[in-house]
């Protein structure tokens, strides 16, 4: 169960790096907050 | 703080060979409003580990400001003298040993890597050293906790791998290598809470106006932009002014 879990806590999270990966690469790289 | 200037010293933070501080610097405003309100009203600006100077370089680039960044590292003054930009200075400086002062004093990243002090000391002595403003950055101590146990979900000869994924814009190998180390395998840092922040303000008779939070409950939504791979160090930003 668990490991399903964190399965799809991890596709969750790539889905959504992918969606945030343009503004990722032209962000200021300081602006950290 | 041998220590950390020999960690310093194999490879400074954010050394890079290609042109990427060149186009930090290019940029048209600092990555906060709050320093940017406060250089504007400024004649001069002091940077206190200034590194490779992308800050102080971009700062002097955009306003009409002296601006004076001092490092201890050679490597990191010569870098930041290489960029050319007038209306700026660089020294290899100790700012434990500095006298100097300006309208703006800022700090990035620097005194939560200082041992054998205690960081409300090094804080108070900052701020005191600016006529107007200073502008902190600092480790915040959930943030920076939800950072660690992020990463300390893989295996460390994994983790390389990971922080790659997580800072796509950087394109320099060594200077990925650099933030890596500086963020995940740097031998000294402390972190901080708001209250830290509240009693420097009172203690140097200055007023905290503006912080990028508003509570010291910041773990969770750290963690949850960590895993969608958003590179979060844990910082706290703080802008301490004089009272008129």
């Amino acid at each position: 169960m668990k490991f399903i879990k964190n399965l799809i806590e991890r596709i969750r999270g790539e889905i959504q790096y992918r969606k945030n990966l343009k503004r990722m690469k032209d962000k200021d790289p300081f602006l950290y907050d | 703080m041998s220590l950390v200037k020999t960690f310093y010293d194999i490879l400074p933070f954010n050394k890079s060979d290609d042109d990427s501080l060149r186009k930090q610097i290019n940029k048209s405003n600092t990555p906060w409003k709050s320093l940017d309100t406060a250089v504007s009203n400024s004649n001069t600006v002091l940077e206190l580990g200034c590194g490779q100077g992308w800050l102080s370089n971009r700062i002097a680039n955009n306003y009409s400001v002296e601006v004076t960044g001092i490092d201890l590292i050679k490597e990191n003054i010569d870098r930041a003298k290489g960029y050319n930009i007038p209306n700026t200075s660089f020294n290899q400086e100790d700012i434990l040993q500095t006298t100097r002062t300006a309208d703006t004093v800022v700090s990035i990243g620097v005194l939560h890597h200082i041992p054998d002090h205690d960081i409300s000391f090094l804080l108070e002595q900052a701020i005191l050293k600016s006529n107007q403003y200073c502008f902190m950055g600092l480790y915040h101590t959930s943030s920076r906790r939800a950072m660690f146990d992020f990463y300390d979900k893989y295996p460390k000869h994994k983790q390389y791998k990971l922080f790659k994924k997580m800072t796509p814009w950087i394109k320099d190998e060594t200077q990925r290598k650099s933030w890596f180390r500086d963020q995940l395998r740097h031998p000294y840092e402390v972190t901080i809470d708001l209250s830290v922040l509240q009693a420097a303000a009172l203690s140097t008779g200055r007023k905290l106006t503006w912080c990028n939070f508003d509570n010291d409950d910041q773990y969770d939504i750290t963690m949850s932009k960590l895993k969608s791979y958003e590179f979060i160090p844990g910082f706290v930003y703080a802008m301490f002014e004089e009272e008129k």
